[in-house]
């Protein structure tokens, strides 16, 4: 009887057990199931892979053949620079003793130069802000026409982790991730040297193949330096660009424009302006939902300045609406593929007259709707021919994608 | 009793279910700033998941609350599937809150004073979407009011995904 009674004992204790422990698995069960945030880092990667080749001199040649509208300019009353089409200059005359910023070029230290020397900077959309990158040419005299190597001018970088493209006078090259092409000519008619080099910083992260086929163009612009026999060429259409242009600089415009494309057709409103930033937290391009009375003042305002008339508008202070418009100022205005382009000068009280540059507009309309495309700042005139083409194509087709790519 | 216990098992294994992973999986984190549109990478997304979009707001007790509106676009085969607003600090549920005390120091012509302040994070539930077919999608957002975005106060929305 005692043994049945301990037996039932058992029983009743191991049943016990038995539910508790079941409960005890599902508590622990409840308690680790409730995580309560997951996360997960979705970080973009920078394609900064090892797939680095260099540039066979068949390639180089590829995009030596590609489209580029340039001109001639002198510099210094001296030299005669093929630049490109787009490009702004400034140059400026550096005496050796002032040197600074560059130092040596290969083996020639600057400021033991028997005479003063012109660096010139070249400017672009691209290099507005130091945007992409910057370049400049550095003209110095020097009657040895041997005494520069490429040689030289690598050693003088040190330790230089990857070479794009090499010949007797060209380097391309990437160095603690930043960029780099360097070209030099000699000027034998002015017993000069005639240096450049573009840098891009290892600050802006963009993928390893677009910066590279980037700097291999500037070597084309470069190479063009000297070049005395410029045929007259330009760009015919937003395609053109992006068959002829570095992918790179095609996809900065095309990244601002996938924002301005969605601020079109979604969520711009009424008499709001938007100016997305670049990647280099620059303004670029704005877009602007004109109401009706807004879109008439920008169009009085154009017939009034084609007319000469612009002086007898009782009020032709247009503030915050398609473009600034202030009483003093001279404008005038060209059309172009379907943009305006707005040039002002105003007189400062000295008498010395103003000018800053170019606004190009274009209208667009998207289900019946008024938009205004322009450029955020005033560029130069040189440089307007890219917006135009590139406002005018996303003016037809609601984007800046092209069939080809 | 038998059913009791029974009823107590079934409670307990509908809790479970129901308690695995409440807010879901983040799918994105996209950070905002004030005038730009902000979107989400490419989403591969099936019929009846729902994403439920988050807000990670950073408030500062010696700043008013300035309320803001975000607008946001769902986008499929570059077709709009929702397009409408949300006030970000809208919500019932809050998760990931964390409360600390900060300082700074103000000069003035009295001298310097150490001044106080509490930071308060949080993220709090906005909006829920049902996708409605299989497909790609993109999240877009926008704030359109209100200054949030500046002194490193970082806003981000958060994409959460459950089925």
């Amino acid at each position: 009887m005692k043994i049945i009674n301990n037996l039932n004992f058992k029983i009743t204790f191991l049943t016990v057990k038995k539910s508790q422990f079941i409960l005890l698995i599902l508590c622990c069960l409840f308690a680790f199931a409730c995580k309560r945030v997951v996360k997960e880092e979705e970080e973009t990667t920078i394609d900064s892979s090892d797939d680095k080749e260099a540039v066979s001199t068949a390639e180089m040649q590829k995009i030596m053949a590609l489209k580029l509208p340039l001109k001639t300019v002198l510099i210094d009353k001296t030299f005669n620079l093929t630049i490109p089409e787009s490009a702004t200059f400034e140059a400026v005359k550096v005496e050796p003793q002032e040197e600074s910023k560059i130092g040596e070029i290969g083996n020639i230290d600057l400021k033991k130069l028997a005479e003063p020397y012109v660096y010139v900077t070249l400017n672009n959309t691209f290099t507005h802000h130091d945007e992409l990158y910057n370049e400049f040419i550095v003209i110095f005299k020097e009657n040895d026409s041997t005494r520069l190597t490429i040689k030289d001018i690598k050693d003088s970088f040190g330790q230089i982790d990857f070479v794009y493209f090499e010949d007797n006078n060209s380097l391309v090259f990437e160095q603690g991730d930043s960029f780099f092409t360097v070209h030099f000519d000699y000027d034998a008619v002015h017993k000069s040297y005639i240096f450049y080099k573009a840098e891009m910083s290892w600050s802006k992260k963009y993928p390893t193949k677009q910066r590279a086929d980037l700097f291999l163009h500037l070597l084309k612009q470069a190479k063009n330096l000297t070049n005395s026999h410029v045929v007259g060429t330009r760009f015919t259409s937003w395609e053109d660009y992006v068959q002829n242009s570095p992918a790179l600089e095609i996809e900065i415009a095309k990244g601002m424009f996938k924002k301005l494309e969605k601020e079109l057709k979604i969520f711009l409103t009424v008499d709001e302006k938007v100016s997305p930033r670049t990647p280099g937290n620059y303004t670029f391009v704005s877009l602007y939902l004109a109401p009706k009375d807004k879109e008439l003042d920008f169009y009085k305002f154009v017939d009034a300045v084609k007319t000469n008339q612009l002086g007898q508008l009782s009020d032709y202070s247009f503030r915050n609406g398609v473009y600034n418009v202030s009483s003093g100022n001279v404008y005038t205005v060209k059309q172009q593929e379907g943009c305006y382009l707005i040039d002002f000068s105003s007189k400062r009280y000295n008498g010395e007259v103003y000018k800053s540059g170019v606004t190009v507009i274009c209208p667009i309309t998207y289900k019946n709707k008024s938009y205004f495309m322009q450029t955020a700042d005033e560029i130069p005139a040189e440089d307007t021919d890219f917006f135009v083409k590139m406002f005018s194509f996303f003016s037809k087709n609601y984007t800046l994608d092209t069939k080809s790519n | 009793m038998c059913m009791f216990k029974n009823s107590i098992l079934a409670s307990f294994v509908v809790l479970c279910l129901a308690s695995c992973n409440p807010v879901g999986e983040t799918i994105a984190e996209i950070p905002l700033s004030v005038g730009e549109i902000s979107g989400s990478n490419v989403l591969d997304l099936k019929k009846g998941d729902v994403v439920t979009i988050w807000s990670k707001i950073t408030q500062r007790s010696d700043n008013d609350e300035i309320p803001f509106n975000v607008k946001y676009n769902i986008e499929s085969m570059g077709k709009s599937i929702a397009f409408d607003s949300l006030k970000a600090t809208n919500g019932e549920h809050i998760i990931n809150a964390e409360k600390s005390t900060e300082s700074y120091t103000q000069s003035s012509s009295e001298g310097d004073s150490t001044k106080y302040y509490t930071l308060k994070k949080f993220e709090v539930e906005n909006k829920k979407i049902t996708i409605p077919e299989d497909g790609k999608y993109n999240f877009d957002f926008k704030v359109v009011d209100g200054d949030y975005g500046f002194a490193n106060r970082d806003m981000l929305i958060i994409l959460r995904k459950t089925r």
